[in-house]
Parts: structure tokens; sequence; C-alpha cells
């Protein structure tokens, strides 16, 4: 009798047991923020000395780089020109020439395809964050050394990087 | 203990060898540095040479820089692209068996016109110098003035005496 019961009981019971499943989608986003970074500067330098009236030029092999870091495909650039100055009076003005490379010791860069101020798309190698060098070469005019006082001069290229911010 | 030394280390490395990080697009901040060196060009050309003038033995030839006096200021063109000390000195004239003719009264001066006067020249004193612009003296030059005067003795030699001034310029070199 006690058997019986128990035989009943299960059968009662299985329809409350069948599986029953339930599904809803639940969206997951990230955003990983821009990180752009310029560092490791060498200067551009034209050197020993410039005999007044003399032209000089630097390539941008042999002149100064920078490094640009990013995560983020970066359109880079720089002025076309650029005045140095020399404390108590006096003025240089310094064209200047573009050139890019993977490599920060690259003995022949790319040059910029138009110019320094028109830049250079850097894209993502591999899509990771990316070190890609600028190279920065310079031209002077005999005639911008011809009547200017002897000294130093120095000055500031400025490097532009232009890249959508996450 | 490391993190102490690197901390150090980055507060000591220079502003441009830091990485720049971009805060906001477009970034422009970070400069590469440029710089040169004009090198220094000093030239001194001579014009003309000091004439004391013709004297009777026992009177003063004399000339200033200025041209005022018995003979001919002269002196040389300075041209420089930055600022120069110009100071002189005489050597005693000579001639060949006779005592030498000490010039006195040393007289130095400059103009930027190509003639020697009151009006144009402003005297400087010979040891003590004059500094000409930190701009350099232009294409034209700047014209140094020299003269003095030769005391003579009653007994002094009749004679062709010559000598010779020493302009110095004294500048930074680049």
């Amino acid at each position: 009798m006690k058997r019986l019961i128990a035989l009943a009981a299960l059968f009662l019971a299985a329809p409350s047991l069948a599986a029953q499943t339930s599904s809803a989608p639940i969206g997951v986003t990230a955003k990983v923020q821009s990180a752009v970074t310029l560092s490791g500067m060498v200067p551009l330098d034209f050197g020993a000395g410039i005999v007044p009236g003399t032209p000089a030029t630097v390539t941008p092999a042999n002149g100064g780089r920078i490094m640009a870091s990013y995560n983020v495909g970066t359109q880079l650039s720089l002025p076309n020109t650029v005045t140095l100055t020399r404390a108590g009076g006096g003025t240089v003005l310094v064209s200047l020439s573009c050139a890019q490379d993977a490599s920060g010791t690259a003995p022949a860069p790319t040059p910029f395809a138009t110019d320094c101020a028109t830049g250079y798309g850097a894209a993502l190698v591999g899509n990771a964050r990316t070190d890609w060098w600028l190279y920065l070469g310079g031209t002077i005019t005999g005639a911008a050394t011809a009547s200017v006082p002897a000294g130093n001069y120095t000055g500031n290229a400025t490097v532009t990087a232009t890249y959508t911010t996450f | 203990m490391k993190r102490f030394i690197v901390a150090l280390c980055l507060l000591a490395a220079p502003a441009a060898l830091r990485a720049q990080a971009c805060s906001a697009s477009p970034c422009a901040a970070t400069p590469v540095l440029t710089s040169l060196t004009v090198k220094s060009s000093v030239t001194f050309s001579p014009n003309g040479a000091v004439d004391f003038g013709v004297v009777t033995g026992g009177s003063t030839a004399s000339v200033d820089a200025q041209g005022t006096g018995l003979g001919a200021a002269a002196g040389v063109i300075l041209n420089a692209n930055q600022a120069v000390t110009v100071t002189a000195a005489f050597a005693p004239l000579t001639s060949a068996g006779m005592p030498n003719l000490t010039v006195s009264s040393p007289s130095c001066g400059w103009s930027t016109a190509s003639s020697t006067s009151t009006t144009n020249t402003t005297l400087f004193t010979c040891g003590t110098g004059y500094t000409s612009p930190a701009a350099g003296t232009g294409a034209g030059g700047l014209y140094i003035w020299l003269g003095g005067a030769v005391n003579t003795l009653a007994s002094t030699p009749a004679g062709n005496y010559t000598g010779s001034a020493t302009v110095t310029g004294t500048y930074t070199a680049y």
C-alpha cells in the first residue's frame, strides 16, 4: 500500500518539473578613451654656426624629431616656417621640411606628401596603439642671415595633433 | 624606494623631455626646439693714413679725430654684425738714425659719415674704447678716426717720421 501511494505522487508531480527557459539581450558597451602623446623631442639644430649670408640646410634625417603615440588615427602637422629670435634683437626665418617613419632612427624618413602644415595622417598599425616618428629639417636662405646680428637664435616649431576624441 | 627614485627623476627631467599627453583635440602644446648660431663677422679696413702735418722744431704737430689741427685725421672702417669695442694705440714715430717721436694726446672718434668733422664725429677715449651697436654696423660700416699730437724739440732733427697705430676690436666670438 505504501508503494502505490508513492507512485501516484510521482505522476501528479511530473508536469510541474518540466524545463522553463526565457532569454533577453542585455547591451554591453565600453569606450576606450583617445590617448595621444608626443614625446622624445630632439631639437633641430643648425650646428656650430652659419657664416652671415651663407645658405644652410639640415635634412629631416639629420634634424629634429618627436614621437607621437596614439590609439586613434591622428593628423600630425607643423608650421611651414618658424622665426628664430635672438635675445637683444634679430630674427631669422627658417623654412621647415617634414618627414615621418615608423622608426626613430630612420636614415631616410619619408617626406610629408604636401608640406608640414598639411601634415601627415598617422594611422594605427595592426589595430593597436602605435608609435610614429616625425622628422623635422630646415632651410635658411643666405639673405636671411646677411644682415642680422651674430649670436644664438632659438625658436619653437609646434606640433599639432588632431584626432577624434573618444 | 624604487618609486621614490622614479618620481625624483621625473621632476628633474626638462619639460621638453617629458611626454606631452593631449587632453583634447587638436593638441598643440609640444614644440620642437629650433636653434642656430650666426657667426661673427668683424672686419677693419684701412681708411687713409694719419698725417700730423709739417712743423718747425720745438712746436707741436697735431690733428684730432675730428680733423681739427695741422694735419689730417684718418683711420679704419669697421664692419661688424655685432657689438665691437674698439680701442687704439699709437707706436712712436721713427726715422732712421733719428730719435723717436711719441704721440701724445691720442684722439679717437667714430662716425657713420665718410668724412670727419666736429659735427660728424663723436670723440671717445682711445684706451677705453667705443662699443659699436649690438645690431651691427650695417653694410656701410662705421668710420673710426684717429689723431693726436707730436711734440718736437728745437733739437729734433728734420726728417720724415713714420709710425703706426693699432686699432683693436674686442667682441664675443660666435
